[in-house]
């Protein structure tokens, strides 16, 4: 089974503490290992504030993650997150080779900057 | 437009051009929030092609990108609360 490369992003309801947040962080991060997964990275952004009310929250905790799985690991994922009413909203990505060679550069801080060039453009 | 020599605006209107082609960009993230403030309006509203010059392509990235942002309230649907 060849594994792909995904992007996972999920927000946290800002009214949990901190320990029940590390226990849906540890849970769906054992999903994931369990099923053959492996975690590449974890950027937690933490509390930040809605562009919109969602279930008349306006802020949530946002937790960024990167993991190489086989594609069974997916459906998995998703039925674990849909029961647990605490996950707000998520969003998983596979990654195809452009997407991948952005993330390459962007831990290497050489990611080509749009606003660089607008200086110049003006002719 | 802009390649039909017969337009009435051919001579006046400045040919833009894609800032992300220029700078070689590969994929247009829906985390980077810059970006996608310089190419919504402050009512939220996705910007044409025609008013940013970007390429068709990046044009398309440039959509996906957005609407996922939205979607993870990153960026609002509708913003019109600058009256």
């Amino acid at each position: 089974m060849s594994t792909n490369f995904y992007e996972f992003t999920y927000i946290l309801s800002s009214t949990l503490d901190e320990e029940a947040r590390k226990a849906i962080t540890t849970k769906l991060d054992s999903t994931i290992t369990s099923k053959g997964g492996e975690i590449v990275e974890t950027d937690e952004w933490g509390l930040k504030s809605f562009a919109y009310p969602i279930n008349k929250q306006t802020s949530g905790y946002y937790v960024n993650q990167y993991f190489n799985a086989p594609a069974t690991v997916v459906p998995a994922l998703e039925k674990v997150i849909k029961i647990d009413e605490n996950i707000v909203r998520f969003m998983v990505l596979k990654y195809d080779n452009k997407m991948k060679k952005h993330y390459e550069l962007a831990k290497k801080g050489a990611l080509p900057d749009i606003f660089a060039v607008d200086v110049e453009e003006e002719a | 437009m802009l390649k039909n020599p017969a337009h009435p605006k051919k001579g006046q209107l400045r040919e833009r051009e894609c800032l992300f082609s220029k700078a070689g960009v590969v994929y247009v993230d829906y985390k980077d929030e810059r970006i996608i403030q310089r190419f919504t309006n402050d009512q939220g509203k996705i910007l044409p092609r025609r008013v940013t010059g970007t390429s068709a392509k990046y044009q398309r990235q440039l959509t996906r990108a957005i609407k996922r942002a939205r979607r993870l309230a990153l960026a609002p649907f509708v913003a019109e609360n600058l009256r």
